[in-house]
């Protein structure tokens, strides 16, 4: 695979902390930096975003949102975001290998998207800085990479020399580079054509669907509790991005029989519990009835199938995936000696700024019957805690 | 030219998406028929851009935030044309205020008035 | 006013004018009137339309916030890349009491969408439902924008058929009127004249035939005389004159 194998284990009980005690008592620390039930329910009362704010500074955001002037979900957002970014570049940088590595394969997901951005803005000429501006704050890359973006051309020939000399050095180069030898493959044509030609979105799962095994190969190499926890994590994400993938191109141009095994085969990850015998069968879906005769031969999705599948309006398959998703997350969090749990901070944050973002919404749009569909992180009141006060 | 004409937006990120995603877009190398308005986008930029619009002869239709054509309001009032012909509609952070449409003004003093 | 000439023909042509401008008025009214209606009921429609729009963009502004809740942030991923406009409008033209209106039609050009697999690996049910929810709204708002046009166009019209209608109304028809009276007035006064210069002369000619019967009575008797009464005539003549003038002048007022 691409990257290299860690020159060291993460250690066991009796070496973990050697090298890594610190981070993880960093991480650990900022458990108590979530928002409580209470900050929830204070938060779901508001009327008005001021209130909103102000009982945000009740909390650990208060710093962050201290200094934007009007308060908007969309500004929230970015200063959580930002605040989110500043903590891990901290955890980043307390971090030796392999833990480095692996806090640097977290931020790979965020870089393929940024990628794609700059590289479909810069296509259809839109002013690069602009762009820069929009990216993902976690999947910056180095410093003179970012500096050296702006300076290409908008034209074909700066657009080549922007993939050739810059983008194909950054550490998601690699998939890049493989997604490309793949489709020409498939097509002739250079990368232009391909990119011009190929949704940006499914270049994107691609990438994804290569990082996600490129992911999972280096947590294997690792060994010891992290391959465990985090290659589980990482299968079960797998196995939500190939039923996604499945469930969302009915009705667009990708499933169609030619495509099926084409095109939307290549994004099924090849590593998850669904691989290879839910994969194979996957791949011949054309309908929901379809994918849910597929999926009731895995226990595990099945009930999350029937959550999509009884139609109930008040909860989508996202909803269950968020909600599976943060159980896991939490009890990845909660065990120690392995590197999961700093996956599982960095994804339980995203879902906290998503339900600040959620309620925030709800209530600038006065959709208060809506506004407690979200999935707390560390809730007593979850379905899988129901009861139980620790 | 092709048949039919434009429907130009002008308007914060979710509505510019939101009626992109329906199908309205349209970006040669000429430019686009649609500008995100934020919070830094200055005032003369969406002057420039109305200005362009309502004297292109591929549009049709102008959709408008009533929070941006209120801050362009000055330009709006000068403009008479029913073709391109502009239409303030609701944003997501802006209820709709029947009271600072134009349009509804006249009609409200219609139905009010009873002529 | 006083630039037409009262003549019998004028008065001929003017009421042909004033029937015509009364003709005219009438049908401009009933003009007024069908756009009147017309216009009220664009006017519930807009109300009524402008109204629902606002509960129906706030549903597709929340699906919007449901499907970044789902799919992340995928709006700048929309405006990003070429596209072409898949929804076009077209525009026709309706007819009302004479005022063309134009109608916008909904107009799919067949190009194909852009980011369909928007939300592939997660929340592109959702991101279907934002598309279909604004295209509501959409099509909601190209027949307000009919409606809108329409109102605008009705509205002007209206208002100059009304100022047509007033004109006839408050200036043209008492013109016209203005210039009959003033034209049978003329006409009367010259009627007038007339018939005291042929009671004039009528009476002159009395005067003349009794003078010449006196005179040939005189001539008689002067002839039965032989004297010459000529010069006493002239004054006998003007009393009388005056005489009759006021008398006749007093009888023909009362006609």
């Amino acid at each position: 695979m691409v990257t290299p194998s860690p020159k060291a284990s993460a250690g066991d009980i009796a070496t973990f902390n050697v090298l890594h005690g610190f981070p993880e008592a960093l991480v650990r620390g900022m458990r108590s930096s979530f928002l409580s039930d209470a900050d929830y329910h204070h938060l779901t009362q508001c009327e008005t975003l001021d209130d909103v704010r102000l009982n945000l500074t009740e909390s650990d955001y208060s710093d962050a949102l201290a200094d934007s002037a009007t308060m908007t979900p969309a500004s929230l957002q970015k200063a959580a975001i930002e605040k989110l970014v500043t903590e891990f570049q901290y955890l980043r940088s307390q971090s030796v290998e392999p833990l480095s590595t692996f806090l640097d394969f977290i931020t790979f997901e965020y870089m393929i998207e940024n990628v794609m951005l700059l590289l479909k803005g810069a296509l259809s000429g839109r002013d690069i800085n602009e762009l820069i501006e929009q990216c993902h704050p976690l999947g910056m890359f180095k410093e003179s990479t970012m500096r050296s973006i702006p300076t290409f051309e908008n034209s074909s020939r700066g657009y080549a020399d922007l993939y050739q000399t810059v983008l194909v050095d950054t550490p998601v180069g690699p998939y890049f580079a493989m997604f490309l030898q793949e489709s020409s493959e498939h097509r002739d044509g250079d990368s232009r054509n391909v990119l011009e030609e190929v949704e940006i979105e499914i270049i994107k799962s691609s990438l994804i669907k290569y990082w996600l095994e490129d992911f999972y190969q280096f947590a294997m190499k690792i060994g010891g509790d992290t391959s465990q926890i985090m290659g589980e994590l990482l299968k079960v994400r797998a196995d939500t991005n190939a039923i996604n993938i499945t469930l969302n191109s009915f009705g667009t141009p990708l499933n169609e029989p030619s495509m099926r095994s084409s095109d939307r085969k290549r994004l099924y990850p090849s590593v998850g519990h669904l691989y290879p015998a839910g994969t194979t069968m996957l791949i011949d879906v054309q309908d929901e009835d379809e994918l849910g005769r597929v999926l009731e031969l895995f226990p595990q999705y099945s009930a999350i199938w029937s959550i999509h599948a009884s139609g109930n309006g008040d909860k989508s398959i996202d909803d269950a995936f968020y909600e599976r998703d943060v159980q896991q997350l939490e009890l990845a969090f909660e065990s120690q000696f392995h590197y999961a749990v700093f996956y599982a901070y960095v994804k339980l944050k995203e879902q906290e700024i998503r339900n600040m973002v959620w309620v925030s919404e709800c209530i600038l749009q006065q959709q208060k019957d809506e506004i407690n569909k979200f999935v707390p992180v560390f809730s007593y009141h979850s379905p899988w805690r129901d009861g139980k006060k620790r | 030219m092709e048949v039919g004409k434009l429907i130009a937006v002008i308007g914060d990120e979710d509505t510019v998406t939101g009626f992109l995603l329906a199908g309205v877009g349209h970006r040669t190398a000429d430019g686009s028929n649609f500008l995100i308005v934020k919070q830094d986008t200055k005032l003369q930029q969406v002057e420039e851009a109305f200005q362009n619009f309502s004297v292109r002869d591929d549009v049709g239709i102008i959709l408008i935030n009533q929070h941006v054509a209120n801050d362009i309001r000055h330009i709006l009032k000068d403009y008479h044309e029913t073709i391109p012909t502009v239409l303030e509609i609701p944003s997501k952070e802006h209820p709709y205020d029947p009271e600072q449409d134009y349009i509804m003004q006249r009609v409200n003093m219609f139905l009010g008035g009873g002529m | 006013m006083s630039e037409v000439p009262p003549t019998r023909m004028n008065q001929q042509i003017f009421k042909a004018k004033k029937k015509a401008a009364e003709g005219g008025h009438k049908l401009l009214k009933k003009k007024a009137d069908a756009l009147k209606v017309k216009f009220r009921d664009y006017a519930k429609s807009i109300a009524e339309t402008k109204s629902s729009m606002a509960t129906d963009a706030a549903s597709a502004f929340f699906s919007m916030t449901q499907a970044e809740y789902a799919a992340g942030n995928f709006k700048r991923k929309v405006a990003e890349g070429g596209m072409t406009a898949r929804v076009r409008v077209g525009a026709g033209v309706d007819n009302v009491a004479g005022v063309k209106l134009p109608v916008f039609t909904k107009y799919e050009t067949g190009a194909t969408a852009e980011n369909q697999s928007l939300g592939l690996v997660g929340g592109g049910k959702k991101i279907l439902a934002v598309r279909e929810k604004f295209t509501v709204v959409l099509e909601m708002l190209i027949k307000l924008a009919s409606l809108q046009t329409s109102f605008q166009t009705l509205d002007e019209a209206l208002k100059v058929t009304n100022r047509r209608v007033n004109a006839l109304e408050n200036v043209t028809i008492p013109r016209i009127e203005g210039v009959l009276d003033y034209i049978s007035r003329e006409l009367d006064e010259l009627e007038r004249e007339d018939f005291t210069r042929l009671k004039l002369v009528q009476g002159k000619k009395q005067e003349e035939a009794k003078e010449e019967e006196k005179a040939k009575a005189i001539a008689a008797k002067l002839a039965a005389e032989s004297g010459k009464p000529v010069l006493a005539r002239g004054k006998e003549n003007d009393e009388d004159i005056t005489a009759q003038y006021d008398a006749d002048d007093d009888a023909d007022v009362v006609f």
